[in-house]
């Protein structure tokens, strides 16, 4: 197998790339300049080497603790509950949350065969048991869906009898979006979750 | 390419891209369907957030022949079932009743199994909490039946003989049914007697009776079953999940840890 043809296979294995777009990409690889290609390649070299997952929330760092858990200026007391390391992206990208995060690596999903066993739940709750700062909120912040709901009720069974408050992020109408096209289900959550101004 | 129109259940919706996903439906006119849904992960997309698994409602697609996939347009009056996410147990039962339905159904279902499994998603939803099991029994059994697989509860699988009305057989799930005293003698089948084997007959029926003795046991038989006739192979993804929520009832109800329903 040649060299390009390696590329495009192993592009095409990533998310949303297809066969198409992993041949544009190899092309333009080769039409660029030799260094860019290589400082690509020691790129990912240095991810797949020095990346790995935080020993305690289980986002990813170049450390056994990620620069978040090492932050002495986090608030310990208060924990975000994310399905992927890509939320706590997001969620840091907003520069509005100051306590610490736990990736779950996933929701709970039946038909995937994912289970309670299958997540870093066990982790979670010893966390939350072992803390030296007691943990005094739990915020979860799984997807709106039935099976992130359904991982948010379980949670939510197996974190309050350990004591903190247990609080989950509100649902409603996106910014920027118009009434008259919100589904029923969001309106519903929206008025449900309404708050006085 | 034609526009079509069908009610439909959303079972699967895998992402794909940034912003897009492929859906599958069971809908009530055209069987099992498979649509590309571009966008619809966007906070602006109007049907993104409708598209929740095992919401039903009016499914618009175009269509083109000879396509796996077609193209998602539309989902509106949805119905959601909420009531699914509150416990393991009713995610993981709608979960498997799904998964029956996803392995079986090509482009030929039709009203009658629409229907159904939409009246079995409503049931283990709005079950109390100790009829749960039996309404994720009769969901599943009922969609076995329905997609005609159902086993043989009146005449000895071996030998043909009809079985007396009180007669204690045993189940062979590979045979596909009941053997009589006699045949079943001779090897390790599960033990049905005259009540159970009138509960498997509600149960296939969609209709959990209100005594159900040993769910547990009942959800071995039906995940054997399965495994001989319909899953082929491979476990069904969602089983191991509901029998331990089965089995830790069972424990809290203090029942007897058997095969024998």
């Amino acid at each position: 197998m040649s060299a390009i043809e390696d590329v495009v296979r192993e592009l095409s294995r990533l998310p949303g790339i297809g066969p198409k777009t992993a041949t544009r990409l190899t092309h333009s690889l080769m039409r660029g300049p030799k260094e860019e290609c290589l400082r690509l390649a020691r790129a990912l070299t240095s991810l797949a080497e020095r990346i790995r997952p935080c020993a305690q929330c289980g986002n990813f760092g170049e450390e056994e603790l990620c620069s978040i858990c090492r932050d002495p200026d986090r608030d310990a007391a208060l924990l975000c509950v994310v399905e992927g390391a890509f939320e706590v992206a997001s969620i840091e990208g907003t520069g509005q949350f100051p306590g610490r995060f736990h990736v779950l690596g996933g929701r709970l999903s039946p038909l995937d065969g994912v289970g309670p066993d299958e997540l870093n739940v066990a982790s979670l709750l010893a966390r939350i048991r072992d803390s030296n700062d007691a943990v005094r909120e739990v915020i979860l912040a799984t997807s709106p869906s039935v099976e992130g709901e359904a991982t948010a009720v379980y949670l939510e069974g197996v974190i309050r009898p350990l004591g903190p408050k247990v609080t989950r992020l509100a649902r409603g109408i996106p910014m920027g979006s118009d009434l008259e096209y919100v589904d029923g289900s969001t309106l519903v959550e929206a008025l449900a979750g309404r708050r006085e101004m | 390419m034609s526009i079509v129109t069908s009610r439909a259940v959303l079972l699967r919706a895998h992402p794909y891209g940034d912003t897009s996903l492929i859906l599958r439906f069971l809908t009530q006119d055209h069987g099992m369907l498979g649509a590309m849904a571009r966008g619809v992960r966007k906070g602006s997309s109007r049907s993104g957030s409708s598209l929740e698994t095992f919401a039903d409602g009016l499914l618009t697609f175009h269509v083109r022949e000879g396509r796996d996939l077609q193209t998602f347009r539309s989902f509106s009056d949805t119905r959601t079932r909420p009531g699914l996410s509150r416990s393991i147990l009713g995610l993981s039962g709608a979960s498997l009743i799904a998964e029956i339905v996803l392995a079986h159904v090509g482009e030929e279902a039709g009203v009658p199994l629409f229907r159904g499994f939409l009246a079995s998603l409503d049931a283990v939803e709005g079950a109390e909490d100790g009829m749960r099991p039996g309404w994720i029994l009769a969901g599943a059994w009922s969609m076995v039946t329905v997609l005609g697989f159902a086993p043989v509860l009146e005449v000895c699988v071996v030998c043909g003989v009809s079985l007396a009305t009180d007669e204690v057989g045993r189940f062979d799930a590979g045979e596909g049914g009941m053997r009589c005293q006699r045949c079943g003698s001779s090897g390790s089948f599960p033990r049905v007697g005259p009540v159970a084997r009138e509960h498997l007959r509600a149960l296939m029926a969609g209709r959990p009776p209100r005594e159900l003795r040993r769910p547990s046991a009942h959800l071995k038989l039906l995940s054997d079953f399965l495994h001989f006739h319909l899953a082929g192979s491979r476990r069904l993804r969602s089983l191991p999940l509901l029998e331990a929520q089965f089995s830790s009832l069972a424990e809290r109800k203090g029942e007897a840890d058997t095969d024998n329903p």
